[in-house]
């Protein structure tokens, strides 16, 4: 029997066959750790419980039965042994009855000897049964004639009665037992029993004797018939042959196992000898009771006084080695007695016989059970395998998996009902899920695509201006969702950087439309204004007539004139941008979108060189960590006042870092937006370098200026310097037939060389003819008052002729 | 650069704002047209706003005195800034004008 308490590794293959709405057979591996069959784990169950409490109910019944069948056996046996006695009494008594009517027949014809023969032998052709003869014994002398002795006897021999007179003096009966007992017992005596061997085969034989009375009542002598034990022998042995050999179930056609355990029927005469045994060599040579007293108990003691008292009863005794149950009774007017011995091993088996039967019984009644169970809860189960099948169908996306046909309403009916409508609902929200995930993706993709346009429209490649060594710029723009709503723009005209950032209300696609509109303001309005309070009111005025919806954006607009430094800017709502560390000064505008009527004021701030200015959006300083904790503009204002000298890359790195940092894991709450500006004018060149043509001489009055940054002098002195090197410039275009002009100005402690370098004609400022001051100016010829103006200008004129054609002016100016 | 002119008191005043340098002379020269279509009064140069000066400017102031003289008025520099004051003087244009702050 399988012990379901094992858990082992099953791969099961379960064949489901055909049902009626099914047009496949299907066949399900289960791989499942410790699979166990349901029917099989129920029947084993209930099986197992079943036959645990079969086990105790057989055991009780084996214990009740085994009691019931002994006490049932013992009554079999003490009823056969009843049985027996009554049959062998019955005979004995058969014997006495006809030795009796004899005897009555033979004291009417005592007349004469031969008479008794004749009674005799006609008795004896009557009475067959186990008589082997019958005679008559006088007393001495009653036939004178014959003699002292006078023992008529009769017997059978062959097919013929045989009479004799046995008397004589080798054969005195007056001594025997028959005839001396038979004197004294006028009712009868049964001798005990003893081999007869003097004709044909040794018989055992016991004689009934009684005495016989003349006619005067006196006792003339003694009748006796031998009665042949061997038929009661006979008798009891074919009882035991059938008590042996016949059991409960099984017949056996003979007797087998060893003769001390058969049941045995025997006779036991006074003295305790075997009178009748089933083996005959026994008979008369062992001694029943001497057998039952060797282990010397009080029952075996008892038995014997019982025995020869007389009595009925049963005992256990050992017999012959064997534990048995005797029962022992008297033979009726002997001194005999008639014990069926019953050995305890022929008894229990006997028991186990019936117990054995009545076990293999209930076993196979239990296999049965167990089929028929095992079959029907498979069955119902079906089932489920049918729906475990379905759900694996549902698990793969088939939704139209077939449920299993049930018309039971019960709670596996309930189950695929649950289940069918499962799988129904399952198929209708799948369906809905697709269409939605379609959208969705569709709409991601379409937000992807806008962030790259988004992405694209920031101004992303730096340096932006890589040939103007004095403008570093760097910005980075992180939106908190796909798109953002922050924007930045910059862009250089007329050697003034246009800049500006922003940020519009609200998060997404909406934030990240309207940012796209204000940028694209942003640069069309600069085409046209020059002043960044210009500009923001022209975004503001477009915004509010265009747009009703509820939008504004912050903003900054700043205008860095990168000749002078000097920064005209507009803030409408924005953060203070930071220079150097240091918030700029800023006037409360509204934001633009706000109101349309606003009037915006304008700022100007003039930069030193080598000034930072960070703008920032106020995702950085509002960006919060797990805590819910800001990052505060104090940290941002902090970390720009401590990062002056670096390159704006570096300054907005390190912005980028700090707020990482403060965040850690918390999510990005808006759009960080950060644009570092650094204006290095001395980082540009002192060298300009100008095609000698008209326009050119414009390009000469911001070189001055830088010139100026870099070599600050009195206000009146840069303003001379200036004249005289413009002054210069305008006579080489004018005169000089010269391709190109270069200036480069070295700046020494005290003085100030501006070199003026042409590959035109040669000439000399400094040899040339000295325009005369005496005379009026009017009255001067024309020309000469650039050089007037040259010299007079600056503290030192030089010239230098190269051999490659160039004509080298050095202006000098004292500082 | 910019130049206004008004006739006021008798006078026809040029004010000139900003820097006459070389690349504002063409427009200067433009400007100071309705001068020479004058000759009955004299003309003031307002230089109070006047910043810079280089030799093509001081032509074309050259050729304004030239011209108001010649119909026997005065011209006069108003408002001369010191460091353009220098220029002029130290270019000896100085003496040509009369001065009035």
């Amino acid at each position: 029997m399988q012990t379901p308490f094992i858990i082992f590794y099953v791969k099961k293959s379960i064949l489901i066959p055909c049902f009626s709405d099914y047009s496949y057979l299907c066949s399900i591996e289960y791989e499942m750790n410790g699979y166990q069959s349901f029917s099989k784990r129920l029947t084993t169950r209930i099986v197992l419980t079943l036959t645990l409490v079969l086990i105790i109910v057989i055991a009780g019944i084996t214990i009740i039965a085994s009691r019931f069948i002994g006490t049932m056996t013992e009554a079999y046996f003490e009823h056969l042994a009843d049985i027996e006695n009554e049959s062998v009494e019955k005979r004995l008594h058969n014997m006495q009855v006809a030795v009796q009517i004899t005897i009555d027949e033979v004291e009417k014809e005592m007349s004469h000897p031969d008479s008794v023969y004749k009674v005799l032998s006609r008795k004896l052709q009557l009475n067959t049964e186990g008589i082997i003869g019958i005679g008559v014994g006088f007393e001495p002398n009653f036939y004178p004639e014959i003699g002292r002795w006078f023992e008529a006897y009769t017997m059978r021999l062959n097919d013929s009665v045989v009479s004799r007179q046995i008397g004589s003096a080798s054969h005195d009966y007056f001594t025997q037992e028959w005839y001396v007992e038979g004197m004294n017992h006028d009712n009868g005596y049964w001798t005990n029993a003893y081999f007869f061997k003097e004709v044909g085969e040794p018989v055992m034989m016991c004689t009934y004797a009684k005495p016989i009375h003349d006619a005067r009542g006196r006792k003339v002598g003694v009748y006796a018939g031998d009665l042949s034990l061997n038929m009661l022998h006979d008798y009891l042995l074919s009882k035991d042959l059938k008590a042996n050999t016949e059991g409960v179930i099984r017949v056996s056609p003979e007797l087998e196992g060893d003769p001390h355990q058969w049941v045995r029927s025997v006779i036991v005469g006074k003295n305790g000898y075997y009178l009748s045994h089933p083996d005959k060599e026994r008979m008369l040579r062992d001694n029943f009771y001497e057998i039952i007293t060797q282990k010397s108990d009080t029952v075996a003691d008892r038995v014997v006084s019982d025995m020869k008292a007389g009595r009925k009863g049963t005992a256990e005794l050992v017999v012959d080695g064997v534990s048995s149950t005797v029962f022992y009774s008297p033979l009726e007017q002997s001194d005999m007695s008639l014990l069926v011995i019953l050995p305890k091993p022929r008894y229990y088996a006997v028991v186990a016989e019936f117990c054995l039967f009545l076990s293999s019984f209930l076993f196979v009644g239990l296999l049965a059970v167990y089929i028929i169970c095992r079959h029907t809860i498979r069955r119902s189960t079906r089932p489920l395998q049918v729906l475990a099948n379905s759900a694996d169908e549902v698990a793969k996306g088939n939704f139209n998996a077939p449920l299993p046909d049930i018309h039971y309403r019960d709670e596996i009916g309930l189950l695929r009902d649950s289940f069918g409508n499962m799988q129904h609902s399952l198929r209708q929200y799948i369906d809905e899920l697709k269409t939605t995930t379609a959208e969705k993706s569709a709409f991601e993709r379409e937000l992807n695509v806008a962030r790259g346009i988004q992405m694209s429209m920031l101004p992303n490649t730096f340096p932006p201006f890589p040939e103007r060594a004095d403008i570093d710029i760097y910005a980075s723009q992180t939106p908190a969702r796909d798109v953002g709503g922050d924007l930045y723009d910059y862009f250089l005209r007329d050697n003034r950087l246009f800049f500006c950032i922003g940020d519009v209300s609200g998060k997404g696609m909406p934030a990240a439309l309207f940012m796209a509109v204000i940028r694209a303001m942003f640069r069309s309005e600069t085409r046209r204004a020059d002043r960044a309070v210009a500009i923001m009111d022209a975004m503001n005025r477009n915004l509010s007539e265009e747009y009703t919806a509820n939008y504004f954006a912050t903003m900054f607009v700043g205008i860095l004139d990168l000749t002078t430094g000097t920064l005209d800017y507009c803030n409408a709502g924005h953060e203070a941008p930071l220079v150097s560390g240091e918030p700029l000064p800023v006037k409360p505008n509204l934001p633009i979108g706000a109101l349309d009527e606003w009037n915006y004021e304008g700022q100007h701030m003039q930069l030193k060189p080598d000034a930072m200015l960070f703008l920032y959006t106020d995702g950085i300083s509002e960006a919060k960590n797990s805590t819910m904790q800001l990052l505060g503009r104090q940290t941002v204002i902090h970390l720009a006042a401590e990062n002056t000298d670096v390159t704006a890359q570096e300054l907005v790195h390190q912005m980028e870092a700090a707020v990482h940092h403060h965040a850690g894991d918390a999510d990005q709450n808006d759009d960080i937006t950060l644009l570092a500006i650094k204006w290095n004018p001395s980082q540009l060149p002192l060298t300009l370098s100008i095609k000698a043509e008209e326009e050119a001489i414009d390009l000469v009055k911001p070189y001055m200026a830088r010139v100026n940054l870099q070599a600050p002098i009195e206000e009146k002195e840069a303003k001379h310097l200036r004249l005289a090197v413009e002054e210069a410039v305008i006579n080489v275009i004018n005169y000089g037939k010269a391709t190109t002009i270069l200036l480069n100005t070295i700046v020494t402690g005290d003085a100030i060389h501006i070199t003026i370098d042409d590959d035109g004609t040669p000439f000399d400022p400094t040899i040339a003819v000295p325009t005369n001051l005496s005379i009026p100016a009017d009255q001067r010829p024309p020309g000469g008052l650039g050089i007037i103006l040259m010299r007079q200008m600056t503290d030192g004129l030089t010239y230098q002729r190269t051999d490659d054609g160039h004509n080298i002016l050095t202006l000098i100016k004292k500082r | 650069m910019n130049i206004t002119i008004d006739f006021q008191n008798g006078q026809l005043v040029a004010a000139i704002i900003g820097d006459l340098d070389n690349a504002a002379s063409t427009v200067a020269e433009r400007s100071l047209a309705p001068i020479y279509e004058r000759s009955d009064c004299d003309v003031v140069i307002d230089c109070s706003q006047l910043d810079y000066i280089s030799s093509s400017g001081l032509r074309i102031l050259l050729n304004i005195y030239k011209h108001v003289r010649a119909h026997k008025h005065e011209t006069f520099l108003k408002g001369l800034k010191s460091d353009v004051a220098e220029v002029f003087n130290l270019s000896g244009f100085l003496q040509l004008f009369k001065t009035i702050d």
